[in-house]
This record gives C-alpha cells, structure tokens and sequence, in this order.
C-alpha cells in the first residue's frame, strides 16, 4: 500500500476523441517495431508525432511536455490526449502521472491494513498545512518527506517481538535505544558506553582484577545510597536480606567503579566519567552521584551476564546470583539481527469505542501521537529508521 | 460566541501574563496555530486530550521551517553546509571521500538537532556542538592564549588561536579582524566559514510557545475566578520558565461526589502520561470545616489532613481512575488556595503538570534515532 506524501500536482490530460485520418500512421507504428537503433526510434517517433498531431487547434489541445525528445522540436505544435496516447516515448512521459514521493506500507507478521483511506486521511489531518510533506516523523526520521517503507504492526506482536525487559521510576522518553539482547532500554550514557564497549575485545575485560574488600571506602555516601537504591529497585537486594549481603553489593560495585576509573581500556570514556549528568535524562537512575557509578551501575544492569562468574566468585551465594536473571523472556536473537535499535517513532490507532490498556512510551518504540479507527487491533504505524524490519524482526 | 466561551476567555487571559498572544484552540483535534507576530511569545490553551499529539506536533512545528520555508532553509542551512564542505575537504585528504562523507551526514544531522533546540549558541556553546574555545594551558600574568577548535571525526582540533590580554577579550567573533584569531593557512577557509555561521548570528526558527492543555469536570463558571486564575497562573509562571517551548497540564477538579461531574475519557486517560516531571497539586478546600466541633474552615495546607475534605479529594481522584499512587509517588509540591472576594461553599483542587513534548532539554549527551552497532 503507498500512500502519498503531498497533494497531488498531476494534471490529467482531458481525453478527446478524434479520428487519425494520416495513412501513414499506421506504417510509422509498423516500422517503430522495426527499428533497431535511438536514433531511427527518434526519427519515426517524431512522424508518429506529428502525424498524430490535431490539424486545426481545438480547446482541449496543450503542449508536449518534453518536444526536446524529437527530432526538430516544434515548440508550438499543439498536441491532444490522441497525440498521446500514440506517442511512442508514452511510457517516460510524467503528464498526468502521480509522481508524488510516497511511502509504502508494509504490514508486519500478520497484521491486516486498515483501508488506504484510513491512512491517506490519517498523513493529512496530521499535516495542519499543505507547505509541509504529509509524513508524521518529520523531526523524528531523518528521511521523512522521502519515499520509503513505514510498517504496520499489531501492538501486541510488537511488543512480544521487543519487551520492555526493566522497569524504570523515569519515563522511558529520555530513552534512546534498546538492546534486543537483554530487551533494555538505553540512555545517552548507555549509548556513548556500549559505543566504546562494544569495540574492546571482551577477554581483556576479563583479567578484571580481584575486588578487594578496602575498595569499599573509596565510596562516597552519595554512591553507596545510589548503589543500594539500585539494587533494591532491581530486586538483586531484598529487604530480608541481612546488612553483610548489602556490604557484598556495595564492595562489588566498588570493584567496578575503580576497574572503569583505572584500566586504561576505558580511557576513552574518562572525559564523560568526570562530567556530571543528570538523572532521568542521561540515565535511569532516581539517585545522582559521581557519573562513573552511574555507569558501573548501567553496566550491570545491561550487561549482568557478563559479571556472572566475577559475581558468583565474590558472592558464591546461588540464591542472590540468580536475581541477576532477567525477569523477562528475551526472544532469540539470528545472527544477521541488530543487536542495538533505536526507539521507533510510532503512532497508534485504537479501535473506537474500546477501553485500551496501552503505554505510550516502550523501549524500542514511542507513540508520538494516538488515533481511532473502525477496527478490531490495536495497531502501530512506525518508521524503521533505515532499518529493514521484514528481516529483524 | 456562548456566555462560558466568553467567561472561559475572559478568566484565561487574566491569569496569563499580558505580554502573551493567547490562542484558544479548543477544537477536536490538533491544529497548529500561527504565531500572530514573530517578536511576541505565543500561548495556545488545548483541551486535554491534544496532548497525546503533543511530541508528533512539537517537532513538526520545529522542524517544519526546514522544509517549507525556503528563504528559511537558505538562511539557515547554508552557512553550515559551507562549514562542512570545507570541514570535508581536510577529513576527505586524511581519511578519504567514504569517511568524510558519512561524518559530513554523521554532523550535519547533530548539528540541524543541536540548532533546532539552541539556536546558533548550541553548535558553538555545547560539549556536542561542532566548534569550542578554549584557553591554552601556556599563559603569563598579562597575556593568554585562547584557541579555537573544530570537531573532526578523530576529535577536537585548532583551527585558528589568538593572544588576549585579561580585561581586553575581544568578541567571540566580529565582521573586521578585531576579534584577533589568526588562522594557520591550511585552515583559513573552514575558520572563515565558521566566522560566516556565527555571524548569520540566526536564531531558533520560531518564538516561544506555550503550550496548556486543560480539563474541567464541570463548566468553568461553577468554579470561582480567582481559583481558576491561581491554578493557570501558578502552573505558567512555575515550570521550566526559561525553556522557549513550554507543554503544562492542568486539570480543575471538584471535591465532591456530586452527580454530573465528568470523568476522564480514553484518550484523556492516555494524554496524562505525557506527564513529566513532579506535578503542583493546589487545594481549595473552599468552606470546608477543619473538623465539626470547633466549625472553623480549612485556613491552611497543615490543617488538611485528616478532614473530610481530604477524604474527597482522594474519593475524586480513585473515582476518576486516576493513578493516585503514581501521581503522588514523586511527592508533588502542595499548594493552598483561599478565595477572598468570591468564597465558595464547594472545594477545588487542581493538578498542574509539566508534559513530555519531543524535545531534548539538556543533556550532556544529546542523540536520537541512530542505530548503535
């Protein structure tokens, strides 16, 4: 399904109907078969032209667009829709066709479209203005006002495909990314973070040197009531748990925060360690305390596989390293998946008259804007941002 | 135009500041509105439930001079498309014509965010933008050095340097050669370049904007003027006063189980979770009794708990199925309101919000839709 993204400018010919009394057409036609090379196709297409052309003016004739095309090009030949409809160069010609940019709709893992008019109606009303292209992700997708594919989806399948795999105090909206590995959100810091993790070879990272207890005074008592309040919101402390299970956590992260502060496979990073940021915004934490925390913290919490053996060895507490398991099921990842998306710009169309239960911002999507519609599913309408959704998901 | 649209104008006007434009744009479904001056801060008063559209509609109205308005694009655009095509001829010598083309693309897409929410300032005074000053390490007691770098794809580098003299500090920049940088020749063209951006000295595409996004249970004449003014007045002159473009929610509501008071519908439901941030919650507890033995009406916050009143402020919010907990989980700031010239017998409370709009505010690390890896 295309939908267009402007209104339309083509001026449809108005059909006439006249008798071609040129005897010679019909062995121009013949011969334009025949012909072998451009240069002959030109010479006969321009006969067939101007054989075709109306003899006396009448009110519906109107230039050739594109006279250059032929041989001797007669600017004020007047042609009709006959002239037309006979030309031979018929098939390149924009008169009278929708060459609107448009984009394609592409429905995802069963989904059923709505009708074209839903949507159709849907860009304009979005749009307020004609000066502007009908797209609604303008400012959200850097293609926006060109041709491309937009997908449709069932809210439910989209969210079985990506869940929200941690639940946060802050609204995702400051998210940027989500991690199909563990289904988390991402924020800023996450993103400047995995941006240089991801290039390191994991096995340095695992000469992590031994945590040592003494480490724990390096901790100011901003990061250790961030640390705690990190961990019981992430229920890997329990309020049952007794005060040396706290101390353990917060040796653990000690161990972490100077590992990131010292080694120098970080050093790249060590200009944001010593910035400040801003909770909610840079990350998902409630608490502020120095950024390095901030992203020993984030660290384990997208990446806690990682930590699962430097874990074990420092608590060799089974029932405490299992809460380190993600509480949601992350759907399996192919090989040629992306790991790392962006939050999709979506909108959503509830059926009328339905109570719904939805949120408007997830971590791979956010729903810019909510319409209704005659229909039985709850459906998002989002933007890939270059990414081929037909093959991830 | 009906007695309530008038009175509903009339009190709308008088809580707002009167330097204001204020539009009234109660219609059913999102409409932009045109500023009627381009030098006067506008305010747009939208039912509630336009807030749901509210980040979609936020950006278009940002983003949308870039493509409608030409004599806009060739203001705007070109003096940084100038900058990048010189910046590209130095990346393209030392890295090649790929690289520099995907960091020309890379830039210039950080770059039109960075402008669209700061102005020139944000690709000059922000950790992302795309040019910095800074003062050399090397100085002596009556002279500095200061230079001025560019961000590269491999990170900051000088362009140009100049040596100022504490108390003297030329201009950032200026159209003759006060400013006194001295480009090395190799750089001559890109810093002339970022000169010629500094200079078109442009600034966001459009005046602030407020937006409020209001909901009543009950027509607004059966509430009292001065309450409704407090609510309004108190929610615009409060929240992110600095920002250029301003979203707020206010709910007026009734405390009381009366018959015929509204409740929330779907899409007003939704519209609250553009919520951002901690909300005002201001009572007006109107003739309400502190408790029946004394018969002395509620005269401040420290006497609301525990009354009836406060029981039909929570029996209202659980009845209008709003999320008592997550509302006031984040411990809004309480507020008082008492009427003086028109007191009432029935007791308001209003809710006032900041809203989710689209827009980054600052943020050390501002990044949008790109994939990671």
């Amino acid at each position: 399904m295309k939908i267009p993204l402007a209104d339309p400018k083509t001026e449809m010919p108005e059909q006439v109907a006249r008798e071609v009394a040129s005897p010679l057409l019909s062995n121009l036609l013949i011969s334009l078969l025949g012909a072998t090379d451009d240069v002959t196709y030109r010479g006969i297409a321009t006969k067939i032209h101007r054989e075709s052309s109306p003899k006396t003016n009448h009110d519906k004739t109107y230039s050739c667009l594109y006279p250059n095309w032929f041989d001797e090009p007669q600017l004020e030949l007047r042609i009709d829709s006959v002239t037309c409809s006979l030309c031979p160069y018929g098939h390149a010609c924009t008169l009278g066709k929708d060459d609107r940019p448009s984009v394609r709709l592409i429905p995802l893992l069963d989904t059923k479209l709505p009708s074209k008019k839903l949507f159709a109606d849907l860009f304009v009303g979005i749009s307020n203005s004609s000066e502007l292209p009908y797209d609604p992700f303008i400012g959200f997708s850097h293609q926006a006002g060109k041709p491309r594919d937009l997908y449709v989806i069932r809210y439910s399948s989209f969210l079985e495909r990506f869940p929200d795999g941690c639940s946060t105090s802050y609204g995702q909206q400051y998210a940027v990314g989500y991690d199909r590995s563990t289904c988390s959100s991402l924020w800023p810091q996450d993103h400047a973070f995995l941006e240089t993790y991801e290039k390191l070879n994991k096995q340095n990272l695992e000469k992590f040197e031994d945590i040592s207890p003494g480490l724990i005074q390096n901790l100011s008592i901003l990061e250790k009531e961030l640390i705690l309040d990190v961990c019981y919101e992430n229920e890997w402390l329990m309020n049952t748990d007794s005060e040396e299970i706290e101390t353990m956590f917060l040796t653990f992260f000690a161990g972490i925060k100077h590992f990131l502060s010292s080694s120098s496979t970080f050093s790249e990073l060590r200009g944001l360690m010593n910035s400040i940021s801003m909770p909610g915004i840079d990350h998902p934490h409630r608490r502020s305390a120095s950024r390095v925390m901030h992203m020993s913290l984030r660290w384990m919490e997208i990446k806690s596989q990682f930590f699962q053996n430097k874990f074990r060895e420092s608590f060799g507490n089974g029932e405490v390293c299992e809460r380190l398991k993600s509480p949601v099921r992350v759907p399996k990842l192919e090989r040629n998946q992306t790991t790392y998306i962006p939050r999709f710009p979506a909108l959503a169309l509830l059926p009328k008259n339905h109570q719904h239960n939805i949120r408007l911002e997830h971590g791979a999507c956010k729903i810019l804007d909510v319409h209704e519609y005659h229909g039985n599913d709850v459906l998002l309408l989002f933007d890939g941002l270059g990414i081929s959704m037909e093959e991830e998901i | 135009m009906s007695s309530e649209d008038r009175f509903f104008e009339s009190v709308i006007r008088k809580a707002l500041p009167h330097h204001y434009d204020v539009h009234f744009c109660m219609t059913d479904t999102y409409q932009t509105v045109e500023p009627r001056s381009e030098d006067v801060s506008a305010v747009c008063i939208r039912p509630l439930h336009h807030l749901v559209s509210l980040p979609l509609q936020t950006r278009r109205r940002l983003y949308g001079p870039l493509f409608k308005n030409q004599r806009a694009l060739s203001t705007i655009v070109s003096p940084m498309r100038s900058v990048l095509k010189e910046a590209v001829k130095i990346v393209t010598s030392k890295y090649g014509e790929d690289l520099a083309h995907r960091w020309r693309d890379e830039t210039y897409q950080r770059a039109t965010s960075l402008f669209i929410s700061e102005g020139v300032r944000g690709l000059f005074f922000n950790q992302n933008g795309i040019v910095q000053l800074k003062e050399n390490g090397e100085s002596s007691r009556y002279q500095y050095e200061e230079v001025l770098q560019f961000k590269f794809p491999q990170g900051w580098h000088t362009i140009a340097t100049r040596t100022v003299t504490p108390g003297l500090k030329p201009m950032f920049f200026s159209v003759d050669k006060e400013d006194l940088w001295e480009a090395t020749p190799k750089n001559q063209d890109i810093f002339e370049a970022v000169k010629s951006l500094y200079l078109v000295n442009i600034d966001s595409p459009k005046d602030g904007l407020v937006e409020i996004f209001l909901w009543h249970d009950q027509p607004l004449e059966n509430y009292t003027s001065s309450f409704i003014k407090s609510a309004i007045k108190d929610a615009e002159s409060t929240f992110s006063v600095t920002s250029r473009n301003r979203s707020i929610g206010v709910l007026l509501l009734t405390a009381s189980d009366l018959p015929g008071l509204k409740s929330l519908n779907g899409l007003e439901k939704l519209s609250l979770q553009r919520m951002d941030g901690v909300a005002r919650v201001m009572f007006s507890p109107g003739q309400e009794e502190v408790d029946a033995q004394t018969n002395r009406n509620i005269s401040n916050m420290d006497e609301i708990a525990g009354t009836e009143f406060e029981d039909k402020v929570f029996s209202r919010l659980e009845k209008m199925g709003l999320d008592v907990t997550s509302l006031f989980d984040d411990e809004p700031t309480f507020l008082f309101h008492r009427d003086t010239i028109d007191s009432h017998d029935a007791s308001f409370l209003s809710i006032s919000f900041q809203c989710w709009s689209g827009i980054w505010i600052n943020s050390l690390e501002i990044d949008g839709e790109y994939v990671i890896s």
